[in-house]
């Protein structure tokens, strides 16, 4: 297995702007990494950058340690899982996933082997004189990830793979896909703009904005301490509440406006902010703790999602929800009491959005160990 | 039926009229509407196809007189008369030959500049412009500029030799050659429009699939011949359709060039048909000419049909 690494790469198409801007990471041998970020955010751009489908303007790829931004996509020792698939309607599923190693002249028993091997581990031993049309989405997903099995190349890319795929295979071919990669132990660099699939798959991932690399991290790490306002809003759903609040720090005062008052004591002088709170930290009154800090809200919308309930309610003029345990049926309108305690709260520099405060992170950073 | 009955009951209609719009459904089927859809192209095919074709096959069984009126039957002895005449043999022969010389010429070079102007290349589209140049020319003008290109004097093909030290050629005028420098003529006229189908047919080729060939190590003849040409086929077959049919009823370069001279070596079935109905005026022969042409093609393109279209990948 191989690592794939990014020293300063950037990407501009003609004399135009990057799309890419100086990104830098190390993609360690055997890991699952995933790139996680809106669409148009470049994530795609970075994969076909590594795969040799697109120049890298600027910057270094090194592939297993060597150096690779001119070798051809052929060279790269990787296989690549597209988005659509990228069969070719014309060929069986047999010929489909031996395209590859026929190409390359690899010997006939090597190449039974292969297909026979990875047709059962996707279990698809009875469709391989199918033509591509005639297997539903979740088969031809399969076709694509045998194809990049047989190819037993080091480094496997995929590129949005699961988004054609209905809500439930999806769940299926998420646990799959991660399950083979681990048997098979291949270097993953797996793109998604969904971060469900980034938070349950990736070893590590990278979240990206804009062709701007946010935060590199374990996806608990990623989740419980984002660097930015970006990442906070990305990562985890319902979306982390976000409000522009001012601190006093004669007073020792979060102030959200003239009514609304948070008692807690920052290490630093009065200024602007973005106070960050996920809605899961937001608790019913009663389960709270002593030291929680009470506010009372108008909710203005209940969701009851079987065992968990979602209130909406207005904070500023900005809508904030809550998750709650458990199923509350609260009519709308009703006005009740809410408890956040200190070191749930995250706060953020107005100005460049930076995380400048965030009580449960650990004072070194935590050693990354896959 | 059952459904009609119900019908007619509920809204209690007169007697006269419901056997009328009965009449209607007989004869319109279910859906009048679309009949009325279909009207101005059947229209134009019963006037301009249809018409000619029954007119044609029905004057091909007379003698007729110099307005083309049929006046004597003489049953299948137009026919007859074709078969054994040497002229239309050999008239037969020489458009089996072109057909030969243009069609397999003409697709495989506009699939090469078609496979070159489909590469990402700056100012691709210049070239892509100049490739299929050849479709906005006519007939017409495109043959007098060859009139010109074949002058065995001033023209620039022999000059060409003449660099090298050959002898000029007569183009036009030696038996040996016209049928070369007319098939020269029209593989470069069809050359724009194959050029522009398949063009067209290489463009709607996923491109990930070659990104996902080129990843999987297969070099450019390997994806040629396993993706390019499997992908194209649904394409190809239809050019070769569409051209063996414009070969076969090739005219106006000939009238141009030759005149179906030298000889009658390039006198191919539709100019020597033209000469027969409106030089001598024996239209009952042209007609059985006609239809002996028009089952020669139907019957090259079923078989085309048949055994082509099994290699034909359609997605």
């Amino acid at each position: 297995m191989k690592s794939v690494e990014l020293i300063d790469a950037s990407k501009a198409y003609g004399n135009g702007p990057s799309v890419i801007e100086k990104l830098n990471v190390k993609i360690n041998p055997g890991e699952f990494f995933v790139l996680v970020g809106p669409s148009g955010c470049g994530k795609s751009t970075i994969l076909r950058m590594i795969a040799g489908l697109e120049d890298i303007t600027s910057g270094k790829l090194l592939i297993g340690g060597q150096p690779a931004n001119t070798l051809p996509p052929s060279k790269r020792s990787l296989s690549m899982v597209f988005q659509n698939y990228a069969l070719y309607p014309h060929l069986s599923v047999r010929e489909n996933i031996t395209f590859g190693l026929k190409a390359r002249r690899i010997g006939k028993e090597v190449l039974e082997k292969r297909l026979r091997d990875a047709a059962d581990m996707l279990d698809l031993g009875r469709y391989l004189d199918r033509k591509p049309r005639q297997l539903s989405g979740g088969q031809r997903q399969r076709v694509a990830l045998a194809r990049s099995i047989v190819s037993e190349a080091p480094i496997c890319l995929m590129d949005e793979p699961l988004s054609n795929l209905d809500a439930k295979l999806r769940g299926r071919m998420r646990s799959e896909i991660r399950q083979i990669q681990r048997r098979i132990g291949t270097t993953m660099i797996y793109v998604t703009h969904d971060q469900i699939e980034a938070m349950t798959m990736g070893d590590r991932m990278m979240v990206l904005h804009d062709g701007h690399q946010q935060q590199i991290g374990r996806p608990i790490d990623v989740y419980n301490h984002p660097k930015n306002t970006f990442v906070a809003s990305f990562i985890g759903s319902p979306q982390m509440n976000l409000t522009p609040v001012v601190y006093d720090a004669a007073k020792k005062l979060l102030r959200l406006n003239k009514d609304w008052t948070l008692p807690v004591d920052l290490p630093f002088s009065s200024r602007d902010l973005t106070l960050g709170i996920r809605p899961a930290n937001i608790r019913p009154d009663e389960r709270a703790g002593e030291n929680a800090i009470r506010l009372s809200i108008k909710v203005s919308d209940v969701e009851i999602l079987g065992n968990e309930t979602l209130l909406t309610f207005l904070v500023n003029d900005q809508i904030w929800t809550a998750k709650w345990e458990g199923q509350w049926s609260i009519p709308g309108g009703t006005v009740c009491q809410i408890a956040v305690s200190a070191e749930d709260l995250l706060l953020f520099d107005r100005e460049n959005g930076k995380c400048i405060h965030d009580p449960k992170r650990p004072s070194k950073p935590e050693e990354v160990t896959v | 039926m059952a459904m009609e009955r119900a019908q007619v009951e509920r809204t209690g209609g007169l007697p006269a009229t419901v056997a009328r719009e009965k009449l209607f459904r007989r004869i319109l089927g279910r859906q009048p509407a679309a009949w009325l859809y279909l009207m101005p192209s059947l229209i134009l095919f019963a006037v301009f196809v249809f018409y000619p074709l029954f007119k044609t096959i029905y004057l091909s069984f007379f003698l007729s007189d110099m307005k083309g009126l049929p006046t004597v039957f003489i049953g299948l002895d137009n026919y007859v008369r074709l078969f054994s005449s040497p002229e239309f043999i050999q008239s037969a022969g020489s458009t089996l030959l072109f057909v030969l010389y243009t069609v397999p010429a003409t697709i495989i070079i506009a699939l090469i500049l078609a496979l070159l102007a489909n590469e990402k290349l700056k100012g691709i589209g210049f070239f892509r412009t100049i490739f299929s140049s050849s479709m906005g020319i006519s007939v017409a003008a495109s043959s007098v500029v060859w009139l010109f290109i074949f002058n065995p004097s001033a023209g620039i093909l022999n000059r060409i030799l003449s660099l090298f030290g050959l002898r000029g050629i007569n183009w036009l005028a030696d038996p040996n050659w016209a049928l070369f420098s007319v098939s020269l003529t029209t593989i470069w006229l069809h050359l724009g429009f194959t050029f522009l189908i398949l063009l067209g047919g290489l463009q709607n080729i996923d491109e990930h699939l070659y990104e996902s060939a080129n990843i999987e190590g297969a070099g450019y003849f390997y994806q040629l011949r396993r993706i390019t040409l499997p992908m194209l086929s649904p394409t190809l077959f239809f050019v070769i359709t569409v051209s063996m049919i414009d070969a076969f009823q090739t005219f106006g370069q000939i009238d141009l060039l030759t005149k179906g001279g030298p000889g009658n070596s390039t006198n191919l079935i539709v100019y020597s048909i033209y000469q027969k109905a409106f030089i001598n005026f024996d239209f009952g022969s042209a007609s059985s000419a006609v239809v002996v042409l028009f089952f020669c093609i139907l019957l090259v393109t079923a078989l085309q049909f048949k055994f082509g279209e099994r290699k034909v990948h359609y997605q």
